[in-house]
């Protein structure tokens, strides 16, 4: 028998889970920068690197960013 | 009398501002092969009185003002890809600094010179710029220097890491002329565009030129390089990651053969 409790605690940890998601989901289209990374598993603050520089840095995951100018690359900065 | 005579020697003081910028124009031949191709670029020496004094790139500076002021408005951008003079030189009570390129893959290095400059003050005089200027001689960093300075306006400071004539520098260049400074400007400072202001110096690390010269044996392209292998670079795929190898091979080979002409024989290229 699951008590009434259990089930608020469960809808809950569901309710969370599914934000976190939704959350991390939309970071993806918020980051397309003209000059830079577009979307957003490794945390740190990551830039753009070519063999001219790099462009300034934007913390997030390694997962979710990609640079989007030739000839750079994502690279921890 | 005594006391007007010595009121008068002051006076250029007095009156002398407490923020100055000074603009050299720097001009360099980078590859020995092609000594007719001469590089150009305006560099700046801003001294605050009896504190301290900066020196880079004008295009450095700029550069630097503006990816802050961009990225303030969560703007992303790069540097100016022409400039040049990329590092900074500092000169304070507790010696010479010099701070690598940032906005690169590595890091920001500040690397303490402990070298002191032993100038010959010969007798030879000329004027430069309005000003009367006397000849001084020296050794360092591999060449031979000629300078001029002038009493007239009295800081002991010059352009790059030269420092220590009874005067301001207004001119320097070496004994083959592929690196030379020549003044252009003493202005007030006013201008809001600063010298390590930007956010990569804040995480500069302080390093003594002994370990410098053994790190700067590798340029900033190859400890790139080494980067595609330490996880540091993130790539799409293997293809992408072979074609980023290819052009940096490329681009460190064709480095090697052209900048052949550092400003220090004892260490690398700093401009690169």
């Amino acid at each position: 028998m699951v008590s009434k409790k259990s089930v608020y605690i469960y809808q809950t940890i569901f309710k969370i889970f599914i934000m976190k998601n939704l959350k991390k989901l939309s970071r993806e289209n918020l980051k397309g920068v003209n000059g830079g990374l577009i979307k957003l598993v490794e945390p740190g603050r990551w830039c753009c690197c070519g063999s001219n520089g790099c462009s300034t840095g934007v913390y997030g995951d390694s997962n979710d960013l990609t640079c989007v100018d030739s000839g750079t690359s994502l690279t921890k900065c | 009398m005594n006391k007007i005579f010595f009121i008068w020697l002051l006076l250029p003081n007095l009156f002398l501002p407490q923020n100055v910028r000074i603009i050299y124009e720097y001009k360099f031949v980078t590859d020995t092969l092609k000594k007719d191709a001469i590089s150009e670029e305006l560099v700046v020496l801003d001294i605050e009185k009896d504190k301290k004094s900066l020196f880079t790139g004008l295009k450095h500076i700029i550069s630097d003002s503006t990816m802050t002021a961009r990225s303030e408005k969560g703007i992303m951008s790069f540097p100016d890809s022409s400039m040049k003079i990329k590092y900074v030189v500092e000169k304070d009570k507790d010696g010479i600094f010099f701070y690598t390129a940032n906005h690169m893959p590595n890091p920001v290095l500040k690397v303490k010179d402990e070298r002191r400059i032993n100038w010959r003050i010969l007798p030879d005089k000329q004027k430069i710029g309005g000003y009367s200027a006397q000849k001084a001689t020296t050794n360092f960093g591999g060449r031979e220097w000629v300078a001029w300075f002038t009493p007239e306006i009295p800081f002991q400071d010059g352009p790059y890491k030269f420092y220590g004539l009874p005067g301001l520098i207004l001119k320097v260049s070496d004994k083959t002329n592929s690196h030379s400074f020549e003044i252009v400007s003493v202005e007030k400072k006013k201008s809001n565009y600063d010298i390590l202001n930007d956010i990569t110096y804040k995480e500069a690390r302080e390093i003594s030129f002994n370990e410098y010269e053994k790190i700067s044996k590798e340029s900033d392209l190859e400890r790139f390089r080494k980067k595609a292998f330490t996880g540091d670079i993130i790539f799409k795929s293997n293809e992408e990651k072979q074609n980023f190898l290819k052009d940096l091979d490329a681009k460190i080979k064709e480095s090697k053969i052209h900048d052949n002409n550092p400003i220090e024989f004892s260490t690398i290229n700093l401009n690169k």
